[in-house]
């Protein structure tokens, strides 16, 4: 008997597929967690959705020409040693000499201008909108980069791709097939990045250190740790345990005891003090504008006086995030916000207001239930949603259904599958809804091209899914993208008066900036980032889209504890 | 005897039919639409959402009429074609599940084999002492109607994290990749230990109370 149980242990032991392997001694390895939601299945930098179950395929495998410092708001020359705007349409990107694929081929631009062309012949190439612009992107030499227009470019997308795009090897590349590019798992990627592929399993990516990566000499930056072990648990609670066992160094996961625990010293974050998480990117609360009687500015006015934010900071994020400014900017880029709109215009928790916003627009409580009716006596039935099994966003709704109830709006909630979810958002036959796809960028136009996407299609995937249709802010929006980004009172002024068309209309609602949820300790690396004694400023995330954001800065600024 | 044979196996034809039957149709009528929860993340404009989608309709096998769906789909499962995921987008069903099942196996086979043995064993030499069978043998009882994941649940809480004698996540170890080691061995063993008790032990308590029963007829 004891014969078959070693058979089949040992069956299971081989078919892991892989032969050999060792064990990562713990003061090279780092241990992060936060980021996946599922197995990885993919390392194809052109598939963007999947990219969270195997973050580090751009940033730390594939490299993109500058990174961003949030922080700083400033772009940071990566494979690019300078870019520069010869005129209002050519920009010349100039590359850094010495870099190599980590197959030892060298990068050049001839890589750069195969990887921006992907985008002119496959129009599933995500960046392929680009091409409506853009008139050629030619190698000058093995180093220069020269992107021309042929009008003027939509300057604020051009610029947030610039550190986006992850730069492939052509060498490899060139002879793969439409779909292979487009929707191919590329195993075993080659990058030009710190990191190199290492292994995966289900719960699990591991990464290892690139001893010949370019940037060691070139930018005189070297990442501490030698592995990277990068861990999908099954429940955060999971990751609160191995946290405080220091089985994890880093999490990025969402945890509602941290503001607790980091008070008394057992976890780190970035802010010492409440809301102890940067902000992420804004909540905005989606409302159906096709259906009565959202579709009443006064209606919507009201309900916005209504919700009370505090509670959801409280209740749903047990005190981790801060309230968002109502024209959905986040607070690094505050410097578009034009106070004086805000002032005249925004919005606060008060539901005397409402009430009294609703009594002059004619919503009255005609049967006496404490809710009130629509000024042509028929009764108000509002869902809000959100997807099943997002519990701080569960909560959230919870929170916003029972004070709109208080004011007299019968809002309830409900909790859909995600995919029901996700379809009702998209095609529009949602009520009320909570969305936050607006990452953190360099560009107030990012938020406000989700929040006004244009033109309304059938289908609304990327944005304005309450189908608010006012061409005078697309056409502002519009602008906005064309705006060169050394003219900042333009941008400035173009923002301000999409602020006083927004809250003026209000077609949906900013509510809280969602955390950029990072917590650490530091029994085997130290010196992670942080506001306060001296620490590095950059910031400490390893989810997808930020490991260009501060996240491999993090990695070449911690050290060995002992 | 033949027509015992013959009416257990149009059952079990019947069974196998209606199986794959629900099995096809659960995913294709539920709400929402994969399809489009995978385009909408990825902020494609209008043109190159259309190309995307004929991909994956095609990659799916969606891009025919229903009825031929639902034939492709006969096809496929004789021929062992499970299609490519959409979870898993763009991995080959029958990949991820010969990743899943070793570890079910390793589970499932030992707990099956050793909790048959040890249960009937121990129900009958309870069973024939008069003070282990009113004092050892109700836990069979308790045992067998424990749903497994609770009992899971409670043995990671009390060996994992109050006595911290066990793992509470991972295959193995997070700091191993699988090799033919003693060291990898031994900590799959480790890693497997909690949830292969968790079986155990609830079949165990069935065997034990059944294996009493009969003894005692």
């Amino acid at each position: 008997m004891r014969g078959k149980c070693w058979i089949f242990l040992g069956l299971a032991v081989l078919s892991f597929g892989l032969a050999f392997g060792q064990e990562f001694p713990r003061n090279e390895t780092l241990y992060i967690s936060g980021a996946a939601w599922g197995p990885p299945t993919d390392w194809n930098p052109f598939i963007t959705w999947s990219k969270a179950n195997t973050s580090g395929t751009v940033g730390l495998i594939y490299e993109p020409l500058f990174f961003y410092d949030p922080v700083k708001d400033e772009l940071i020359p990566w494979l690019a040693e300078y870019g520069k705007w010869k005129s209002d349409q050519l920009f010349e990107v100039k590359l850094r000499e010495g870099i190599t694929w980590q197959d030892g081929t060298p990068l050049t631009a001839a890589d750069v201008v195969f990887t921006y062309e992907l985008g002119k012949k496959y129009p599933a190439i995500y960046y392929s909108p680009m091409w409506d612009y853009l008139e050629s992107v030619i190698s000058v030499g093995d180093y220069y980069v020269e992107f021309s227009f042929k009008r003027k470019p939509l300057y604020q997308e051009f610029m947030n791709n610039l550190y986006n795009i992850a730069i492939v090897p052509k060498h490899i590349w060139e002879t793969r097939t439409e779909e292979e590019i487009t929707s191919g798992a590329n195993e075993k990627p080659i990058g030009s990045g710190a990191y190199k592929y290492y292994a995966h399993g289900p719960d699990r990516n591991v990464y290892i250190r690139n001893e010949d990566w370019w940037g060691i000499k070139l930018l005189g930056l070297k990442p501490a740790p030698k592995y990277i072990v990068e861990i999908r648990f099954a429940t955060n609670n999971l990751a609160l345990g191995s946290l405080l066992k220091g089985e994890i160094d880093l999490s990025n996961n969402f945890l509602p005891g941290i503001a607790n625990l980091a008070s008394l010293g057992y976890v780190k974050t970035y802010l010492p003090k409440p809301p102890y998480m940067l902000s992420a990117n804004t909540a905005v609360l989606f409302l159906n504008l096709t259906k009565k009687p959202l579709n009443d500015p006064a209606f919507r006015k009201a309900l916005a006086y209504a919700i009370n934010v505090d509670a959801i900071i409280d209740r749903a994020f047990a005190g981790l995030v801060s309230r968002a400014s109502p024209t959905a900017l986040l607070p690094h880029l505050s410097k578009y916000v034009d106070q004086d709109v805000v002032a005249r215009l925004g919005f606060t928790y008060d539901p005397a207001k409402a009430r009294q916003i609703l009594a002059e627009a004619g919503y009255k409580d005609l049967d006496g239930d404490g809710l009130v009716e629509a000024p042509d006596g028929s009764k108000i039935y509002l869902e809000v949603t959100c997807p099943f099994g997002w519990t701080d966003w569960m909560e959230a709704i919870r929170v916003i259904s029972e004070s709109a109830q208080a004011a007299g709006i019968n809002v309830v909630y409900r909790y859909p599958d995600y995919g029901a979810w996700n379809t009702a958002l998209v095609t529009g036959t949602f009520d009320m809804t909570l969305n936050n796809w607006a990452s953190l960028s360099n560009t107030p136009w990012t938020v406000y091209n989700l929040l006004f996407n244009h033109p309304i299609r059938d289908i609304m995937g990327s944005g304005n899914f309450g189908r608010y249709n006012n061409p005078e802010i697309f056409a502002l929006v519009d602008e906005l993208a064309a705006t060169p980004p050394w003219d900042e009172e333009g941008m400035k002024s173009i923002c301000s008066k999409i602020q006083e068309i927004f809250l003026t209309d209000l077609p949906m609602i900013p509510l809280w900036y969602n955390g950029l949820w990072a917590q650490y300790v530091e029994f085997v690396w130290k010196n992670f980032p942080g506001a306060y004694e001296g620490r590095p400023h950059w910031l400490p995330c390893t989810w997808a889209g930020y490991w260009q954001m501060g996240g491999l800065h993090t990695l070449c600024v911690i050290e060995p504890a002992k | 005897m033949t027509r015992y044979f013959v009416r257990k196996l149009t059952i079990y034809l019947l069974t196998f039919f209606l199986a794959v039957t629900i099995d096809w149709i659960i995913p294709r009528f539920m709400p929402g639409n994969p399809i489009q929860t995978m385009l909408s993340r990825a902020a494609l404009r209008a043109e190159a959402v259309e190309v995307m989608r004929g991909y994956y309709l095609k990659a799916f096998g969606l891009d025919v009429p229903i009825w031929q769906q639902y034939l492709n789909f006969w096809k496929a499962v004789f021929h062992g074609d499970l299609g490519v995921s959409v979870y898993l987008f763009p991995k080959p069903v029958i990949k991820v599940i010969a990743e899943a099942i070793p570890y079910t196996l390793a589970i499932l086979v030992p707990a099956i084999i050793l909790s048959w043995i040890a249960g009937n064993k121990f129900g009958a030499f309870a069973a024939r002492r008069k003070w282990l069978d009113s004092t050892l043998l109700p836990m069979g009882y308790f045992l067998t109607a424990t749903p497994y994941m609770w009992l899971g649940i409670l043995l990671a809480w009390g060996f994992g994290v109050a006595l911290g004698w066990f793992p509470i996540a991972g295959g193995y170890s997070f700091a191993m990749t699988p090799n033919l080691s003693w060291k990898f061995f031994l900590d799959l063993l480790w890693h497997w230990f909690l949830p292969f008790a968790s079986l155990f032990l609830v079949m165990f308590g069935g065997w034990a109370i059944g294996m009493r029963k009969y003894d005692h007829l």
